[in-house]
């Protein structure tokens, strides 16, 4: 037995119109796309400012003249660079009032490494005073690094015990990071000592341009300075300029005006995907109220004999309103279907394209969002239907079923 | 036996036109009655008011003991769907389903879809091999059967025609008497407007409308049946 419904009127009239049909939900597949994609990018990168200011433990980075933008561009996208600092700065930071803690690090560019399709930055650390990266490497290795070992970032290929070829040297992998969304993914960290002497040794030590007056056996590229609480960070980085920047060649990163810089590009990014969407969802809204209202008008006659036949306004509301539940649904699920699908396939290129620090959201929230997003999709059509739904309850039956169709 | 119908004082006014003025008309169950008057005299309006699609201005109406002239349109659309079969002159079908759905859509709002039963009321009415058309493809006389059948399919206590067979030749005219006299014999109550006194003549009794008035009630010419 067949059987017909409301539903079979519904379908029916859908594909009936398929070009109208397809251009409402095109509209809330946009809509549902670009909320989605939006949401989920900003989350990410939301994620990613959070950890690293986490990370970044450090409130000011000096490096050498010039360098300030290359040490941001490594720690926030992993652009591997080398660049050398005299290491008795630190040691004369050391006695400065008002500095807590002083760190050097060794930044040095791979040009490939075999482990790598992107070029690594080899990243040395100091055991000794190291307050920056230690605490989040207790996390997965709780012994100093020996002679031949490496901690990975996330995203370096191998697996911890594993083998890994720097510089034509292998290094054992002692243990890998958890993801940062920042430069660090794609950075090698070992000793700053045997970082050194790596350097030295390497046929590529020519190359990396190391300037002749430093000491072969101090050098470092920058050096990350703890304020002491309390002291402004803006006034001791002016004071330590004064009196070494000439000195040394220094140049300056102030942490917290870096993550800020990154938070305002994020909440700029952010506002732009939320005005963006909604003035998708009120064409959306606009577009499907002014279609509809011309469908009822269009099917008046239809809606005339409908009810001289025995449907109730109610079930004539709810052909309406289900038949834009219907359109809505396609373009929603649609729509967050292939946001999600881009999210979960292209995320780690996204991120690396906004050039900001980004974390992917876990299946779990990606789910989560896309089902907020879905609903919020879902209803556009059966809200913007309301005014034509209220404009059916004024067709005089019998009159409507009359007038020519 | 009972009156399925009655109108006391029954009066339609719209702004300065009294389309109907104190009309009163008792039906019986079963009976045969023809509704007659010149153009403009009222019949529509009556018909509207019987057939739950309006509501009169003055006056009371009880259809199969129900006072539906105090019902609200949720009501008044409940009792349209359940006891009444509504014929026009027009054939006001939905144009995109077909001979058997269109039957179908009106089960559906009155109960449940059941092709089976449609294609049977089709057959009923000669449009058995012409089930699976769309509207555009049947004439005009089997658009009104198709009318006919769907108005049926809900085994209605009273049917309403309105002009049935005003776009209608001859041939498709006897067609549709004789429905009327089958579904007549089956126990259907049968109010039928009609400017012809020939379909008149097939009812048993002819009431005359003139001006929103009753004017009288006869007794149609004696007919000889073929
Ligand atoms: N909705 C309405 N608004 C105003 N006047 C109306 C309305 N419906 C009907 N009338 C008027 O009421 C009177 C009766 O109309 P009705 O349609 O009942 O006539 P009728 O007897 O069915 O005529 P016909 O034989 O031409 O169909 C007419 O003068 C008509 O103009
Ligand atoms: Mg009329």
């Amino acid at each position: 037995m067949t059987r017909l419904t409301q539903f079979d009127v519904i379908r029916r009239n859908l594909s009936r119109k398929p070009f109208r049909t397809g251009i409402l939900a095109a509209i809330v597949f946009l809509f549902s796309f670009t909320l989605y994609c939006g949401t989920v990018i900003s989350q990410g990168l939301g994620a990613g400012t959070r950890m690293m200011s986490e990370r970044l433990g450090a409130d000011v980075l000096f490096v050498p003249y010039g360098y300030d933008g290359k040490i941001q561009n490594s720690l926030l996208r992993g652009e591997p660079s080398s660049f050398y600092l005299d290491s008795r700065f630190a040691d004369d930071l050391r006695g400065e009032k008002g500095v807590d803690k002083v760190t050097s690090q060794l930044f040095i560019a791979t040009l490939r490494a075999a482990c790598c399709t992107l070029p690594v930055q080899l990243i040395g650390i100091d055991p000794r005073t190291d307050f920056v990266v230690r605490p989040w490497m207790a996390a997965v290795i709780d012994r100093p690094l020996g002679e031949s070992e490496v901690v990975v970032g996330h995203k370096i290929i191998g697996r911890v015990g594993e083998t890994i070829q720097l510089f034509n040297r292998e290094f054992i992998i002692a243990a890998r990071l958890d993801s940062t969304g920042m430069g660090f993914d794609t950075s090698v960290f070992m000793d700053l000592d045997r970082a050194r002497r790596l350097l030295l040794l390497s046929d590529l030590g020519p190359h990396l341009n190391l300037p002749d007056q430093l000491d072969r056996n101090t050098f470092v590229s920058s050096t990350l300075v703890k304020a002491s609480p309390l002291v402004d960070i803006k006034e001791l980085v002016n004071a330590l300029s004064q009196k070494y920047a000439v000195k040394y060649n220094l140049d300056f990163v102030v942490v917290a005006g870096m993550i800020s810089d990154i938070a305002s590009a994020l909440h700029m990014f952010s506002g732009f995907v939320y005005i963006f969407s909604g003035i998708v969802w009120a064409l959306a809204l606009v577009v499907i109220a002014l279609v509809f209202s011309a469908i009822v008008r269009e099917r008046r006659k239809e809606f005339g004999v409908l009810r001289v036949i025995g449907a109730s306004r109610a079930a004539l509301a709810q052909l309406v309103i289900t038949e834009a539940l219907l359109l809505s649904s396609a373009g929603a699920l649609l729509g967050t279907g292939t946001a999600g699908l881009i999210m979960r396939l292209f995320s780690a290129y996204i991120s690396v394209a906004l050039q900001l620090p980004s974390i992917s959201p876990g299946t779990a929230s990606l789910l989560f969002t896309g089902g907020g997003v879905f609903l919020l999709g879902l209803l556009t059509g059966p809200l913007a239907c309301l005014p034509a739904v209220r404009k059916l309850g004024r067709i005089d039956a019998y009159i409507a079923m009359r007038e020519e169709a | 036996m009972k009156n399925i119908l009655e109108l006391n004082s029954v009066s339609m006014i719209y702004g300065p036109v009294k389309a109907l003025h104190d009309v009163t008309l008792n039906v019986r169950e079963g009976e045969w009655v023809a509704i007659m008057g010149s153009s403009g005299s009222g019949k529509t309006t009556m018909m509207n008011i019987v057939g739950c699609m309006n509501k009169a201005t003055h006056g009371t109406v009880f259809l199969d003991g129900e006072k539906i002239s105090r019902l609200n349109a949720k009501d008044l659309t409940a009792i349209r769907r359940d006891k009444i079969g509504l014929i026009f002159q027009q054939f006001h079908v939905i144009s995109y389903l077909t001979a058997v759905e269109n039957v179908m859509i009106a089960q559906y709002y009155h109960s449940m879809a059941d092709e089976q039963e449609a294609l049977e009321a089709l057959e009923r009415v000669g449009l058995g091999h012409r089930a699976r058309h769309l509207p555009r493809q049947l004439s005009g006389g089997e658009q009104q059967r198709l009318c006919i059948a769907r108005a049926l399919i809900n085994h209605p206590k009273l049917i309403l025609a309105d002009e049935p067979t005003g776009n209608l030749d001859e041939a498709n005219q006897e067609i549709v008497m004789d429905i009327f006299h089958q579904l007549h014999g089956q126990g259907s109550t049968i109010v039928v407007v009609t400017h012809s006194p020939d379909v008149a003549s097939h009812a048993q009794r002819v009431v005359r409308l003139e001006f929103g008035r009753m004017v009288r009630e006869e007794q149609p010419v004696e007919r000889h049946v073929a």
